[in-house]
């Protein structure tokens, strides 16, 4: 059995961590990036996750490059969920043709919610 | 500067009528004088006399003539040249274009835009063809043709912005805004002037502002969604805490990593006011089931409140920016809860009233004294200040809410008493759809 993956680009530290406990706990596998560029290189390194959780605002390649080379390189077949503080963040997610997403700060199962619709567990692995 | 413009008169009616008026009495007393020099003469002298009267009469009345045309062409020169130096020393550029769309004055500051001065003399569609080679395609201005036969016809045109490069070399941002120059008893417009104002340094600085607040927004943000989840973090990995004291303990960290979040939500939304940078959107939504889903999840806000929601019998549409809604919405029950620190119902009421729709936030807490009502609305004014039962608070959230049910064409008042509690209410336009379309709504937004 494999259990899905998220790709999660998040460029602070500790609400990387927090997000990867959190949807690790839930059953889901998690690739870690601090920016748009080290989540291009896990994409080419580990292929196509269930769904990818993107932060806007970060520095090296921001959320807009990342998707424009995500769209580029695989078209629109990879969901796409924006999580961002910005008051903007729904129009930066039409911006970037995301299928949803979360303001900060956000709740847990919130966000669990968004990433089921998308990636769902078959099997619920238990924490 | 080329071709010369009528300019006013120099002398007023006043002026003109009082040297009228002085002028037939100097003739009428020559007469009367020069009659009374000549009768006592000899009559072999009378006729030469006469003559010299009247040669001499010529010789004043040129010499008077003269001195007038002189003095007033004197003034009408001073005059012009006043206008002509403030003209020439105006920080922005002056254009004056004829009804023929000819360029028939412009000021020195012009000349700073312009490759080759010859341009300020000729059609003013060669002139603006210069200016937009000179730029990246910039929301041209077409300044010639239509905007000059708007602007003649009386109407008005809104300013227009054109990114170019100046004599220098330098990018900049220049607005120009158009206006007619009147003239004559019926004040037609006869030509157009266009002002070019450089408006580089005050755009640098609306984007410098612009970044600060996205920044902000994401600084401040960020550590809240951090103290919030985890609280959230700690308190699914030990449901209710080790003891009920820590179960407590996550609760209120995770309010308080929420309220800090609004907060900061707040006072951006303040800025952004402030700022006219406050974007709102109003789309068509279904209001009935995102006031449910958004009571929903402020249920846990207090857990002395009832959020009791009385939805209505059919589904309601109405005209409405979704996410500045929410933030009026929770805000509102937010101070609900806050003035009624005793917990117990928030009813939240939706209906429409003919052509609105009206949402109600009823609470049975404090109330606003009498005396206190006036002014809620207004930035930093809070009605409970300075009372014993006051729970504080920014007062900014009433003032943001209704800037922004304002923005949607809405309004927003309340009814309270003191000791009774309070209704705050909304209106937003109504927008009922055709039945068939009524399940078909797509918004972004997260599932679940």
């Amino acid at each position: 059995m494999t259990r899905p993956s998220v790709l999660l680009v998040e460029d602070d530290d500790d609400l990387r961590e927090l997000e990867a406990q959190v949807i690790e706990d839930a059953g889901w596998r998690v690739w870690r990036a601090r920016e748009g560029g080290e989540a291009l290189e896990l994409l080419e390194r580990h292929g196509t996750p269930g769904v990818i959780l993107l932060d806007m605002r970060m520095p090296g390649m921001d959320g807009w490059a990342f998707s424009r080379a995500l769209h580029r390189r695989f078209g629109n077949t990879i969901p796409l969920v924006v999580v961002s503080a910005a008051e903007d963040a729904g129009r930066w997610a039409a911006e970037v043709d995301a299928d949803a997403v979360i303001s900060k700060p956000f709740d847990l199962d919130h966000m669990l919610g968004t990433l089921e619709a998308f990636a769902p567990l078959e099997q619920p692995v238990a924490p | 500067m080329v071709n010369r413009a009528s300019t006013p008169h120099a002398l007023s009616a006043r002026d003109r009528l009082l040297t009228i008026l002085a002028f037939v009495a100097f003739g009428i007393a020559w007469m009367v004088l020069g009659h009374l020099i000549v009768r006592p003469l000899p009559p072999e002298v009378q006729p030469r006399a006469i003559l010299i009267r009247q040669l001499l009469w010529v010789a004043v009345t040129t010499l008077t003539l003269y001195v007038a045309l002189y003095l007033g062409r004197r003034r009408e020169r001073a005059l012009e040249g006043e206008l002509q130096s403030a003209l020439q020393g105006m920080a922005d550029a002056v254009v004056v274009v004829d009804r023929n769309g000819q360029v028939s004055r412009a000021n020195a500051a012009a000349l700073q835009w312009v490759q080759n001065a010859e341009l300020l003399r000729g059609p003013a569609a060669a002139l603006l063809a210069s200016l937009r080679a000179q730029g990246p395609e910039g929301r041209a201005a077409t300044w010639t043709g239509e905007v000059l036969q708007t602007i003649l016809s009386g109407g008005t045109h809104p300013p227009e912005e054109l990114e170019l490069r100046d004599r220098d070399g330098r990018h900049a941002i220049l607005q120009l805004s158009f206006s007619p120059v009147r003239h004559g008893p019926d004040q037609r417009p006869y030509a157009m002037v266009v002002v070019g104002r450089d408006i580089t340094e005050l755009k640098r600085l609306e984007r410098l502002r612009d970044q600060f607040l996205a920044t902000a927004a994401h600084e401040l943000k960020t550590p809240a969604a951090a103290m919030k989840g985890y609280a959230q973090l700690l308190e699914r990995w030990t449901p209710g805490g080790h003891n009920p004291r820590e179960g407590r303990a996550f609760q209120v960290l995770i309010r308080q990593g929420e309220r800090l979040g609004r907060l900061t939500d707040e006072l951006l939304a303040v800025s952004r006011l402030q700022l006219g940078r406050m974007r709102v959107n109003p789309k068509r939504e279904r209001l009935d089931v995102l006031l449910g889903e958004w009571i929903d999840s402020l249920r846990a806000l207090s857990p002395l409140h009832t959020l009791r929601y009385i939805p209505p019998e059919q589904p309601v549409w109405a005209r409405a920016d979704a996410g500045r809604l929410e933030h009026v919405v929770a805000n509102l029950i937010d101070n609900a809860i806050k003035y009624s620190p005793a917990g117990g119902d928030v009813e939240i009421r939706l209906g429409v009233d003919g052509e609105e729709v009206r949402l109600e936030i009823r609470d049975w807490g404090m109330g606003i004294p009498a005396d206190r009502q006036e002014g809620i609305f207004e930035l930093y004014q809070r009605a409970h200040a300075g009372l014993d039962e006051d729970p504080g608070g920014l007062g900014v959230g009433l003032y943001v809410s209704r800037a922004l049910v304002e923005q949607m064409r809405g309004r927003i008042g309340f009814e309270s008493e003191e000791g009774e509690g309070s209704t705050f209410w909304l209106t937003l336009p109504h927008a009922p759809v055709p039945a068939e379309e009524v399940d078909h709504d797509a918004t972004i937004g997260a599932p679940g």
